[in-house]
């Protein structure tokens, strides 16, 4: 079996999904200049009630792809609403405050998202159901499964649409206007709130579909899931550059096939010493690097310009 | 802007407009008042513009010209005092509902939009618009400033001073503003950039749009309002036709450097 080959596969898979939920922390740094610690969990929520959905679906004789379909869509649906909400409530009454304040508001948001969702299904792993037995092929002496291919597949067209709807349509003008000045933006006509709220919807949806990724991919479930992926999104984030959507897409990937290159060839490296359960260290090794070498991140923009 | 405006032309054509017609004036303010902390910028300003006119306001560095013109767009919100647009109330209003209803400020420093193409800052000036014509708009700021149209596809971070006042300005026309408000458009730019400048003023003002115009350059502002107001630690000390004030020793001694 190839290592090589294999770890590159698991990297894309794992770089897909932090991509995803990348671009929720760059998008909302871009226009309001704050990192949203609850985007992690807003991903959770999105493995819970896809998982909800998909076990009330199958229990009602819903066929496996539709039940999927219906378990993603509604997943999203929640998490939209859940990004939106948390705005509204938490976010905007401090648009003007200073900027300690909403930082620990986040984090204030994220513990209480955390705990709600463990009241509300459990504290306890929480497993898909058994119908799953994804399909393996070999190829050049690796192993890929039909999920796998969905994952990067599904993350690919999700990037692509969003590239297309920031530079292809008025909404994303309007983001992107808003992004840069939002008082001027307002003087064109731009209802910035509505904006906003709009990027929160993106970047929430985006993490449902990624929660959903993690839970069929993992098999499970946590409530305290959103923690760790939402630190190493975070740091995809910066590797690519906070506030760049092409940089979020980039850094994503990048970590991904890095902690997975590492955690595959750390055993040899180190004569046994260490193995991969030491996969998480490496993201933040990653984070250390890039704010010591280029805080900007890869694709960043220049330093200053945002006070 | 291929056949150069004089100041006499300009003065003719807002001379004809009927402004004595009975419609509710264009803006008119009573009594506004703004204060930022305890610190009162402006101190119950009490003006009213008529549908079609072009006047200006002059006065030092602090005066309170900016505050006025923010105040008036939606970006302060007064501590006292009323605003109306064409009778309507509008001080409840924020700024993009302002912007919806005609009131178009080019702000302070150009505000244009840096990393999106010059193409994209002035479509955006169209951004609430639902009409099919704003294409057409465009086409019409194009033929009017042929550098933009050279440089469409460039970021607009990229432009020369001037250039992005131009842009400013242009993407302001794509609304349809009813009423224009230019803060301090010839800040910073060489003199053969002002003269182009104003000419698009005078240009813009032809086509029927109403302008307040605040500047430091207090000469070339009486030349081109019909009106002016000069403010003084928020409160408006003189008023009156532009002729007049540029002939009133007190404002010669401010502010012509006479």
């Amino acid at each position: 079996m190839d290592i090589f080959l294999q770890q590159v596969i698991n990297g894309l898979v794992l770089g897909s999904v932090y991509a995803l939920v990348a671009l929720g922390y760059t998008m909302v740094y871009g226009i309001l200049g704050l990192i949203n610690f609850a985007h992690g969990d807003v991903v959770m929520v999105g493995a819970f009630t896809g998982l909800a959905l998909l076990k009330a679906l199958l229990a009602a004789g819903t066929g496996l792809p539709i039940a999927l379909a219906g378990a993603a869509l509604g997943a999203v649906l929640a998490c939209g609403l859940l990004g939106v909400a948390i705005e509204r409530i938490a976010y905007r009454p401090l648009r003007h405050a200073p900027r300690l304040a909403p930082l620990i508001t986040a984090i204030g948001v994220s513990i209480l998202i955390q705990y709600v969702a463990a009241i509300l299904w459990s504290k306890q792993y929480l497993a898909l159901p058994a119908a799953f037995t994804p399909a393996t092929w070999q190829i050049g002496g690796a192993s890929v499964t039909d999920l796998q291919v969905l994952i990067v597949l599904l993350a690919g067209v999700l990037m692509a649409a969003l590239l297309w709807l920031i530079h292809g349509t008025k909404l994303g003008c309007a983001m992107r206007a808003t992004e840069q000045n939002a008082e001027v933006a307002g003087l064109m006509g731009i209802n910035t709130n509505r904006v906003i709220a709009a990027t929160f919807l993106i970047g929430s949806a985006l993490a449902a579909l990624a929660g959903i990724m993690v839970l069929l991919y993992y098999g499970v479930a946590h409530y305290f899931m959103g923690f760790m992926l939402g630190l190493k999104a975070f740091t995809a984030a910066v590797l690519g550059g906070i506030g760049s959507v092409p940089g979020a897409m980039l850094g994503g990937l990048m970590l991904g096939l890095i902690e997975s290159l590492a955690s595959g060839y750390i055993g040899d490296f180190t004569g046994g010493v260490f193995g991969s359960n030491y996969r998480d260290v490496f993201a933040f090794i990653v984070l250390i690097l890039v704010l010591v070498l280029r805080p900007a991140g890869l694709l960043g923009k220049a330093q200053g310009e945002r006070a | 802007m291929t056949k150069a405006a004089t100041t006499t032309e300009v003065q003719v054509i807002t001379g004809v407009l009927p402004t004595t017609q009975r419609v509710a004036p264009m803006l008119s303010l009573s009594e506004l008042s703004v204060h930022y902390g305890g610190i009162a910028a402006l101190r119950g300003i009490s003006l009213s513009i008529e549908v079609g006119e072009m006047v200006c306001v002059i006065g030092a560095n602090g005066a309170g010209k900016s505050s006025l013109l923010r105040a008036i767009a939606g970006l302060v919100t007064p501590s006292a005092g009323h605003i109306a647009h064409r009778g309507v109330p509008v001080l409840m209003l924020p700024s993009f509902e302002r912007a919806r209803r005609g009131i178009s400020l080019v702000p302070e420093g150009r505000g244009v939009f840096p990393r999106l193409s010059v193409q994209e800052n002035i479509a955006i000036g169209g951004y609430a618009r639902s009409d099919g014509a704003v294409k057409d708009d465009i086409d019409r700021i194009y033929a009017l400033m042929p550098r933009l149209a050279e440089r469409r596809s460039q970021l607009a971070g990229t432009l020369s001073g001037g250039e992005q006042q131009m842009l400013a300005i242009g993407r302001a026309m794509v609304s349809r503003p009813d009423l224009l408000l230019l803060d301090e458009p010839s800040m910073g730019l060489a003199p053969m950039m002002v003269q182009k400048i104003f000419e698009i003023i005078a240009e813009v003002a032809r086509q029927g749009v109403t302008i307040l115009l605040v500047e430091q350059n207090a000469r070339l502002a009486l030349r081109t309002a019909s009106r002016a107001w000069v403010l003084e630690g928020g409160q408006i000390s003189v008023s009156g036709p532009s002729a007049a004030l540029a002939a009133d020793p007190r404002v010669r001694a401010a502010y012509l450097g006479e």
